[in-house]
């Protein structure tokens, strides 16, 4: 009996490994290979109804299924004509000329009715792009394929809704009951693609529309698919094994040295979208530390932040300090604005001239008696945030200012920031690290700092100012991009004196796809080809030479590799301590052992060896010792 | 004798009901403790007006009281409607069925593969207890339950970019085109077969620990002290004396892990970006899709439960002691 269970036991272990190494053998020649894959990681798409979707991967996704009136290129300044062929601006209209052979994928043609149908979805309460198209007054169908909008800012309207509002079939959305939960599924566009398949939470299919109108913007291949993954670190291993051909929006920095050694991949650094941020709860009704109402306190605060620093020590070389509320690709960055100088001798004079004396504890107090003792919230899913905040309370502690790092995830942090007091919401927070995607094209993020946005949980600030939202509104209603460009620098140059916001760095994530497999597409887009953001890439992307089953060694080469493409001037190592300019011994001391590393496997064929090696010496260790004992009793 | 069963049988089928109302009002009410109104998290977003907020809130019945949406979640449930995911913007039902058929394809098979292995592992184990086979087997055993399970799939999917090649996402090559049913079965293995061993070894040891130690403790018992004095074999002193006492725990060890085959592997479906209901979860908890926890948690639970009424009517007809208890 005990024979056969032996054997069978041997047997099960040994079909397995001859299984698996079987199955390693042999790849199932399949049409896949036509098919460019794109991984995503993160939220996962949501639905395709274009007016209800919050998901990134969504709208990038559906970016050429269906069309706009007119499209950005890649500096974000100018109009590229899609359903518009021409279009004409005097300072309260804005009248669209369509194409008149573009039809929609089910063959009806797509005429200025359509465009009225779309904008009056869009304009719904439900709607997400409400507040876009908030400056329409007026729409009028001058012919089937002439459309005029009376607006309150042309160039707004061109910037917020015109590039952004889909325009949909408006002889299937007039028959759906109830547009605010219409699936769309399979959407009916006009674009460049269509979607041939989608499974929730696995991947989306798109293929080519030949009969497309515009005929240099017809795809170069059949089909693309875009595969979705719950975070970029499970992406990264599968291009890494070859089931993808790139990833966005970016790759965790703990795999970037195995991709860049690999010599399959192209890695480079996208141009920033994302950034992250101090905020300062100065709200006059919030419950926070008081002491934070004083703007000269933010001031001290700021000038005991190295943001230098803090951008080397959360990413690496792959993050740059910034002074404003929006990355730098923004169209309406300030670039005259320069981060606030790290002194922590000005800090101290600040404090002591604004009469906040040193306690017994070494802490100071104000002059009518609150301690300057704050709590800075994190949120935990970014492990590096936890190792900033606790960065910057050290710098504080020299300055006499007490700060407690508290990581906890999003839901709660939100819960905290926005409390509930006699059912009003207020701030009810010290300070929180937090981060914004920022759309290149649009001004919409100064709109965080208007004295509403405390009710509507948006602000964590608190900032009121009534010069503020009316310089906003100003904006809104101006009549040229100048203009417009220098209300957005006036507000910035504000709330960078007022410091709602201590900006600390904007995120140039490397991103990374397979070189042997894909090439043609520009890298220099806001945000990288894969970060949500280029539309171009579906239509760009060529493909190489079919994968094999075993990764190829030789580089063809793709002349790619030119502008944006990574260069290995920056170091990028996940252990090395990033390098100081100022204040090397403070910074020695920091970091403590109570933060993780940034989520990523980047263990090297050696270690594995060695933890088999380990492993197989310690069973046989205890093997000999406990039959050696046995044998004595 | 059968009537005394029945009783047994009415007992704890009502036990079970009271369980699944008890799940259901607890379902409802841990979703609703957790800090943060989802709709402002989910749609964090400077564009949002006040009215948005209000026509998303009344869309998802947010608006109402507490106890009103307790009321309309039950009288929906008995109905068969979830509610609707605040994410997909689709019926949780059908976001949830074909991600439980995904997860039953690994899971179940990792399951009985962990079970069968384990059983005879155990088997052995106690069998030659105190010996080198019995060592080494329990020390395997103890290592791969410890072991972390989102590690011992990184290090499989570092094997697989390394050196076997194998696919590390998904269930099949997407897109692809098969000219015959073996291609697609190939095709299908081969994304199959290393969540498939990452998922038995991480079960394996628990089957096997609770074998080899309910064995042991019967093997030590009179009856088979006597049954060897009897001379009687090997086999009939395991099959008839040992291992029909020593199935009782395993039995209940294994109802609930079947029970909770519906609910996928977490850990492991998120490593192997498995479409199946643990990725589903991991995913529907960042996003704060309630809807989505509560349903996928009601049917994990009703499944745990109604797994656990099943072995309670087994172990009344294993063991009449149960009966009388």
């Amino acid at each position: 009996m005990k024979k056969i269970i032996e054997k069978f036991l041997i047997t099960s272990i040994f079909v397995m490994i001859i299984m698996s190494t079987f199955l390693s053998m042999i790849n199932v020649y399949s049409q896949a290979e036509n098919i460019v894959k794109i991984g995503w990681g993160g939220t996962s798409f949501d639905t395709f109804n274009p007016f209800t979707t919050y998901a990134q991967v969504s709208g990038w996704a559906t970016s050429d299924v269906y069309d706009t009136l007119v499209r950005f290129d890649k500096t974000y300044t100018k109009f590229i004509p899609d359903l518009a062929e021409s279009w004409e601006m005097n300072s309260t209209h804005v009248v669209f000329h369509l194409v008149k052979n573009a039809t929609f994928h089910d063959g009806v043609p797509v005429t200025a009715y359509d465009v009225n149908y779309s904008f009056y979805l869009a304009s719904q309460p439900w709607s997400r792009l409400s507040p876009n198209v908030e400056g329409v007054e007026k729409i009028d169908i001058i012919d089937n394929y002439t459309i005029a909008f009376k607006v309150k800012s042309p160039i707004i309207f061109m910037l917020m809704a015109a590039t952004v509002v889909p325009i949909v079939p408006m002889h299937i959305w007039e028959k759906v009951s109830d547009p605010s939960t219409y699936p769309d599924y399979p959407p009916i566009g006009s674009g460049p693609f269509k979607v041939v398949d989608y499974k929730e939470g696995q991947y989306i299919l798109l293929q080519k529309n030949p009969s497309f109108f515009r005929r240099d913007w017809i795809p170069n291949v059949d089909k693309i698919m875009i595969v979705f993954y719950s975070d970029v670190t499970s992406a990264s291993n599968a291009l890494r094994a070859g089931d993808i051909d790139a990833v966005g929006p970016y790759v965790p920095v703990a795999v970037v040295n195995d991709l860049m050694n690999d010599p399959r991949f192209a890695v480079f650094k996208v141009r920033p979208v994302l950034y992250f941020y101090m905020a300062f709860n100065m709200y006059p009704e919030g419950k926070g530390n008081p002491t934070l109402r004083d703007p000269v306190v933010r001031r001290a605060l700021a000038h005991a932040v190295n943001v230098s620093y803090l951008a080397e020590l959360a990413w690496h070389g792959y993050a740059q300090p910034l002074a404003t509320v929006m990355p730098t690709t923004n169209i309406f960055y300030d670039p005259n604005l320069k981060p606030y100088e790290f002194n922590l001798t000005l800090a101290n004079q600040l404090l002591d001239q604004a009469g906040y004396k040193r306690g017994p504890d070494g802490i100071r107090v104000s002059p009518n008696g609150t301690p300057m003792k704050y709590t800075i919230l994190v949120p935990s899913n970014m492990p590096e945030l936890v190792r900033v905040g606790q960065q910057i309370a050290l710098w504080w502690s020299q300055i006499g200012v007490s700060a407690d790092v508290k990581a906890m995830d999003t839901g709660s942090m939100a819960s905290i920031i926005w409390t509930k007091v006699d059912n009003k919401t207020t701030l009810g927070h010290d300070i929180d690290i937090w981060d914004w995607f920022v759309a290149p094209g649009d001004p919409t993020i100064l709109s965080v700092f208007l004295s509403n946005q405390v009710i509507m949980g948006t602000s964590d600030s608190g900032y009121v100012n009534p010069e503020y939202d009316s310089l906003y509104q100003q904006m809104l209603e101006a009549k040229d991009l100048d203009t417009v460009k220098e209300i957005a620098w006036k507000m910035q140059e504000m709330l960078y004196r007022d410091l709602p916001y201590l900006p600390l760095y904007q995120v140039t994530a490397p991103q990374a796809y397979n070189k042997n497999r894909i090439t043609g597409f520009d890298l220099d887009w806001p945000g990288g080809p894969f970060g949500g953001y280029d539309w171009t890439v579906f239509l760009k992307i060529k493909i190489v030479s079919p994968t094999t089953s075993a990764p190829a060694t030789t580089t063809t080469t793709t002349g790619l590799t030119t502008t944006t493409s990574f260069t290995a001037t920056t170091p990028v190592s996940v252990s090395a301590t990033p390098i100081i300019s100022t204040s090397a011994t403070q910074v020695a001391t920091t970091t403590t052992t109570a933060t993780a590393a940034p989520p990523g496997i980047s263990v090297g064929t050696s270690l594995i060896i060695a933890i088999i090696i380990i492993v197989i010496i310690v069973i046989g260790l205890v093997i000999w010792a406990t039959t050696r004992r046995g044998k004595a009793s | 004798m059968s009537s005394r069963y029945s009783r047994y049988v009415v007992r704890r089928f009502l036990g079970a009901i009271i369980a699944v109302f008890a799940i259901l009002t607890i379902n409802f009410f841990i979703f609703r403790i957790l800090p943060g109104n989802p709709i402002e998290l989910l749609f964090r977003n400077p564009r949002l007006t006040d009215e948005q907020i209000r026509a998303l809130e009344a869309q998802f019945g947010l608006d109402k009281p507490l106890i009103d949406q307790y009321f309309i979640y039950l009288i929906n449930v008995f109905q068969g409607n979830l509610g609707l995911s605040f994410f997909y913007r689709q019926p949780v039902t059908s976001v949830l069925m074909p991600r439980m058929i995904n997860s039953l394809i690994l899971v179940l098979p990792s399951t009985l593969a962990a079970i069968a292995l384990g059983i005879v592992a155990g088997l052995i184990s106690a069998w030659r207890r105190g010996s080198k086979t019995d060592v080494s087997i329990l020390l395997i055993g103890m290592s791969l339950y410890s072991l972390p399970t989102f590690w011992l799939g990184g290090i499989f999917i570092l094997l697989s970019i390394y050196y076997l090649h194998l696919p590390v996402s998904g269930m099949l090559t997407y897109g692809a085109v098969y000219s015959s049913w073996t291609d697609l079965l190939i095709d299908f293995l081969r994304h199959f077969i290393l969540p498939f061993i990452t998922l038995t070894l991480v079960m394996f040891g628990e089957f096997m620990i609770i074998m080899r130690n309910t064995l042991i403790d019967v093997l030590t018992e009179d009856y088979v002290t006597v049954a060897i004095a009897k001379g009687l074999s090997q086999t009939k002193i395991l099959r008839d004396y040992a291992l029909r006492n020593a199935m009782l725990p395993t039995i209940s060890i294994i109802a609930i892990n079947l029970g909770l085959v519906v609910a996928g592997a977490v850990l492991t479906e998120t490593v192997f970006s498995w479409p199946g209901v643990g990725r589903l979860i991991y995913d529907a908890i960042l996003n704060r899709d309630y809807p989505i926890l509560q349903g996928a948690f009601l049917f994990i639970t009703i499944s745990v439960v109604i797994a656990n009424l099943i072995a309670d009517l087994l172990y009344g007809l294993l063991d009449p002691r149960v009966r009388y208890g």
